[in-house]
């Protein structure tokens, strides 16, 4: 049998809600030919208008719900369409099944047919799409799959209401105080915008920094015997409803609550004027043989004080002067009395949730992050917010006001260390903050603070240098002890590009050889020739001659932080090195380029040791043979790090064309030679630099110097003392190469490897 | 998951049987649709099929349950026929295998399409490749020797009733069928051979990740070939031979189907119809009727009967299903009906289609100056 639709009967005609005509036309035109129009409706007290219709769907045979192929629903609109069209069953046995909006009375069911607001679907509102959800809801009931397996099982209670934003270990720390017989109770107060007008309330964690706030009300909890989805379909309103609810599923709840507010006097007189959010906890099962397999768990918001609250229990009774004499035996309960709003309990983020929430796995290595300025700041953030990693962060800079205009704090911070303000940026972020300790000093002059961070370097597993400081990055890769695999993250000058160098895991190419393999990109890539070229604009900030700081925008630092958090995520889950680079156009367009990493080489002459790697051999060996049986050559372009004794080749020119090239001698020209090595200058941002020269031998001659090598030789040495650098020659052979230097005139013989 | 489509073809037959292994089965093909009757609203048949084969070219399997014109109409031009040329082409249909009641090889007298598919069955059955008859097999033997061929030497091409049809398992095709008639009680004297009550009547088992779907596939039974079927199959101990969960009714929800008499207001069944049809249905069984609407008087003695129709709902359960090819999914506008079988058994499929997203699989007319 069919229940009644709301209303008196009306004909199509008379409708005047445009949603409820446009629905009663549609369906009578037969247009859809699932559904036969039965009746129209209207309230006059609300304007509200029905139309009543027999959807036919789609059922299996075998099915989980009873859902049958003919189903009468009712579809009420709003007068004012501000309410999304209500769709009730009418067939008086519609089953009780997930998905049904809380109402009053258990029938008519109220499908939950949108999970978004309405004023989400109302733009695409048509009467077929809606007569296509509603046929869709009732087959996927039918069939069991509007509640996929996998989905959360069902909230006792459905709908909308204000979260109370508890700590993540709520449930557990209720579940052992409640196995170990005693009641848990947490303090909270209410946010919003104003008082009175309550979003939701926060349950304070004793061990959070709110612990010692001011709390207007107190959280109990209760926990009842499990439960299977779909238990009650109606929503409490008064205190006598939630007592009935306990009942039913096996919960005392009045002589809970007798017991727990003479508790709270005997304990507290002030606790008198507080209000109690009552905590229900409901294991959860999906099938009454299995097991529980999640908390479903429900707050309810007393609205009645302490005072009152006992009042209405009939624990006492109040007086005029406030004061509340004990009634014993206990008087008769008037919780009919006492009105109740329902919260939901909501737990607090952690690192754990973060990540999921992100779609990736938590990752619990130990992180240490030098430079916390724009980029490396919002590189951070983001992979906190991802639950990346466990941090310690390093830089001795005070935040300034125009760092706020791109850095991840606020300019509210100024005038403090950066590091101590993402340490709090980091503990707001989630409960148990994954920033485990900064440090403010420069690495490459730690002072005080060197056996700190000694300490911290050798702990870190990964070190991120986003200190934009060559000098950092050198400094980490050769003269700190740790096994960290280690990252540098910097920007170009125009802040257009993006640059990403990671160590490979066993550490074989370091961060100052991946430089050098970042330069020959560079040079070899024609669109980022510019790198270092566009330099941006400088202004100044303060009266001091260095404070000037460049103009990078924010949204650029942005896009440049997401794209390095995700590719360090990326490339950490890999065991090669990467060299990277990412540049955008005005337009907003990125591009990536990278290059192979190399192996790399290292012979160590007396004085000074000599880097290079494949890229450089592979291509003086095809130069030698593009020339044999006649020698050729070229200048040595390279990078000297004096502190640390060592020479870096970037690249290697061709010969110029002037040069005499004959089988056993090479006369390199110089023609062109000089804009080469300027265009190389600015390409690498004045890295690329003429140290030295290189020629080849021909087959069977070895690679020894001869006498006019020495000759060449003790040019180069004449030339490169003027500013005070070492000479090489590199003589290129058959089976090896041999680098001449000025302690080693024989040379350092290098075996290409077979 | 299998399918099953009923084509609305007025007081004709044609099923299609669309397996999950891949394999398309046909039972009966009639295409009775009067094309220059624009108000005629059967469906086109041969372009229907046409469209859903895609140009797959054949059918692994065609059977004809009789040779009557409800049943065979059209198939002439429909089919690539290997006994004469002229029903040959590259636009016809092949049939792998053919399925026939031993009617169609022996009786004499056809005409028309009934006589060009019995000119098939029997060349087939000469060459002894792609057919495959239903009969006790003694009853083709004298029709055998005229043709100079031994029954042993057909022995495997003919299957008696009572047994499932080889080459079909649950395992590999996820379907088997199980031979009800032609039965040999009734053919065993039979001078004349009566073809509707000769029809093939086949049970399927069709099977989706081990659950089963049992389909009673009627033919044009008669009431006294059907009682029989019943009582036979009850006494071999059979009862899921006769358990449905849908069933193809036979004779377009003809009283005869159920008992001799049409009734005033419902028809009576026959005893052990009875017991098929209200002890062996199963919970929201689909009764299909294929056939014309209903009509509410009694004034054409052909079916549909209203009173057969009563008798049918009576026996569904409050979830089951009474569906009419014609009438599906309204009467206005027929479609062919398609009843999809998972491992929750049946399900009749209701799509429906955005308007946007049907024009933009059509052709539009023309348009331009």
């Amino acid at each position: 049998m069919y229940l009644d639709a709301p209303g008196g009967a009306v004909g199509i005609a008379q409708l005047q809600v445009a949603k409820a005509k446009a629905f009663a036309d549609y369906i009578a035109s037969e247009k859809h030919k699932y559904a036969r129009f039965i009746e129209a409706r209207k309230e006059s007290a609300t304007g509200s208008e029905t139309v009543v219709c027999d959807l036919i769907v789609e059922v299996s045979q075998d099915r989980a719900n009873d859902i049958r192929d003919i189903e009468r629903v009712a579809v009420t609109f709003d007068a004012n369409d501000e309410q999304a069209p209500e769709v009730v069953a009418l067939r008086d046995d519609f089953p009780t099944v997930p998905h049904l909006n809380q109402r009053p009375t258990d029938f008519p069911r109220s499908l939950c047919l949108y999970a978004v607001p309405y004023t989400s679907t109302r733009l695409r509102w048509t009467p077929t799409m809606f007569v296509e959800r509603i046929r869709q809801w009732l087959e996927q009931t039918a069939s069991g799959t509007l509640h996929q397996e996998d989905q959360p099982l069902e909230p006792v209670f459905l709908g909308h209401f204000p979260p109370l934003i508890v700590p993540s270990n709520f449930l557990q720390t209720i579940s052992d105080v409640h196995t170990a017989g005693g009641q848990a109770h947490f303090s909270a107060y209410a946010t919003g915008p104003a008082p009175g007008t309550i979003t939701g309330f926060v349950a304070v964690d004793p061990n959070s920094p709110n612990a010692n706030r001011t709390c207007e009300h107190i959280a109990t909890a209760i926990v009842a015997p499990p439960q299977t989805h779909g238990v009650v379909q109606k929503t409490p309103t008064s205190l006598s409803d939630v007592v009935q609810v306990a009942q039913d599923v096996g919960v005392d709840l009045l002589s809970y609550l007798r017991r727990y507010v003479r508790e709270l006097k005997n304990r507290d007189l002030s606790l008198l004027s507080a209000r109690l959010i009552l905590i229900m906890v409901f294991p959860k099962r999906r099938y009454e043989h299995l097991a529980e397999e999640a908390w479903e768990w429900w707050g309810f918001l007393i609205d009645a004080d302490i005072r009152r609250l006992g009042d209405k229990l009939g624990v006492w009774q109040v007086q005029a002067d406030g004061t509340t004499p004990e009634l014993i035996p206990v008087g008769s309960e008037t919780t009919n009395e006492v009105q109740v709003g329902i919260v939901n309990p909501v737990t607090q983020l952690t690192k754990q949730m973060a990540a999921t929430f992100n779609g990736t796995a938590e990752d619990t290595r130990r992180f240490l992050m030098v430079g916390a300025g724009a980029l490396g700041s919002m590189t951070l953030l983001n992979l906190l917010r991802k639950g990346f990693g466990f941090w310690d962060v390093v830089d001795d800079d005070i935040m300034m006001p125009h760092n706020g205009a791109r850095h991840a704090l606020p300019a509210l911070f100024s005038g403090g260390l950066k590091v101590t303000g993402m340490q709090q940026l980091a503990a707001s972020l989630y409960e148990a903050t994954a920033v485990n300790a900064v440090l403010a000093c420069n690495v490459l002059h730690p002072g005080a603070a060197r056996p700190a961070l000694e300490e911290r370097f050798q702990r870190a597993q990964v070190i991120v240098d986003c200190s934009a400081d060559v000098a950092v990055a050198r400094h980490l890769a050769n003269d700190i002890d740790s096994d960290g695999r280690r990252v540098s993250i910097f920007l170009s000058p125009g802040a257009d590009q993006l640059v990403l160098l990671v160590e490979d895991e066993m550490r074989h190419a370091k961060l100052d050889t991946l430089e050098m393999q970042f330069y020959r990109l560079l040079l070899d890539t024609h669109a980022l020739s510019e790198h270092y070229g566009a330099r941006g604009k400088k202004l100044r900030y303060g009266r001091s001659c260095r404070d000037l700081s460049g103009v990078l925008s924010s949204d650029g630092i942005s896009a440049f932080a997401g794209i390095s958090s995700r590719a360090l995520e990326r490339s950490l889950s890999q065991s090669a090195a990467s060299v990277s680079v990412w540049k955008m156009t005005e337009d907003g367009s990125v591009q990536l380029y990278s290059t192979a990493v190399r192996r790399v080489h290292t012979v160590s002459t007396s004085g000074f040791r000599i880097v290079w790697h494949d890229g450089v051999v592979d291509k003086l060996r095809w130069l030698r043979g593009e020339k044999l049986p006649g020698e050729t050559g070229g200048a040595l372009i390279g990078c000297w790090d004096l502190s640390r004794s060592t020479l870096y080749i970037v690249d290697v020119t061709g010969a110029p064309s002037d040069s005499i090239e004959r089988p056993t001698a090479f006369i390199r020209g110089s023609k062109q030679l000089p804009e080469w090595l300027q265009a190389i200058s600015r390409i690498t941002g004045g890295a690329g630099e003429y140290v030295g020269e290189w020629h080849s031998h021909p087959d069977g001659y070895g690679t020894s110097p001869s006498p006019d090598d020495k000759k060449v030789f003790m040019w180069v040495e004449e030339h490169l003392d003027r500013d005070g650098l070492p000479a090489v020659i590199l003589i290129v052979g058959e089976t090896d190469m041999r680098w001449v230097t000025t302690d080693e005139e024989g040379g350092v013989v290098w075996n290409y490897p077979k | 998951m299998h399918k099953l489509t009923f084509f609305p073809l007025g007081n004709a037959d044609c099923c299609r049987i669309d397996l999950e292994s891949g394999k398309q089965l046909l039972i009966d093909y009639a295409d009775k649709k009067c094309y220059e009757d624009s108000s005629d609203k059967r469906i086109a048949l041969p372009a229907q099929l046409k469209s859903d084969l895609n140009g797959r070219g054949y059918y692994d399997v065609v059977a004809y349950t009789h040779l009557d014109d409800d049943h065979v109409l059209g198939s002439s031009e429909f089919f690539h026929l290997e006994y004469a040329s002229c029903y040959q082409g590259a636009d016809r249909v092949k049939i792998n295998e053919l399925w026939v009641p031993a009617a169609a090889i022996v009786e004499d007298g056809l005409e028309d399409c009934a006589r060009v598919i019995r000119q098939e069955a029997r060349h087939r059955l000469k060459t002894g490749k792609g057919i495959r008859v239903f009969s006790r097999p003694e009853l083709l033997k004298s029709w055998l020797e005229s043709e100079g061929l031994s029954l042993e030497s057909r022995a495997d091409l003919i299957t008696d009733a009572g047994k499932l049809v080889p080459g079909w398992n649950k395992t590999y095709d996820g379907v088997e069928f199980f031979v009800h008639s032609p039965f040999a009680a009734r053919l065993d004297d039979c001078s004349l051979v009566d073809r509707n009550k000769d029809s093939l009547v086949l049970h399927g088992t069709f099977t989706v990740s081990g659950l089963d779907t049992k389909v009673f596939f009627g033919g044009d039974v008669h009431h006294e070939g059907l009682e029989e079927i019943v009582r036979i199959t009850r006494c071999h101990g059979r009862e899921e031979r006769i358990e449905s969960d849908i069933v193809k009714l036979p004779h377009h929800c003809s009283y005869l189907s159920l008992g001799p008499e049409k009734g005033t207001d419902c028809t009576k069944a026959m005893p052990n119809i009875a017991h098929m049809y209200e002890k062996k249905l199963s919970s929201n069984a689909i009764l299909i009727s294929s056939s014309r609407s209903v009509p509410v008087s009694d004034e054409d003695n052909q079916p549909p009967h209203r009173q057969a129709k009563r008798y049918y709902n009576g026996c569904l359960s409050v979830g089951g299903n009474f569906e009419i090819t014609m009438e599906h999914p309204t009467a206005s506008k027929p479609e062919p009906l398609v009843i999809e079988i998972t491992a929750n058994r049946g399900r009749i499929k209701r799509p429906f289609a955005s308007g946007a997203s049907v024009a933009a699989a059509s052709v539009p007319p023309r348009a331009g100056a």
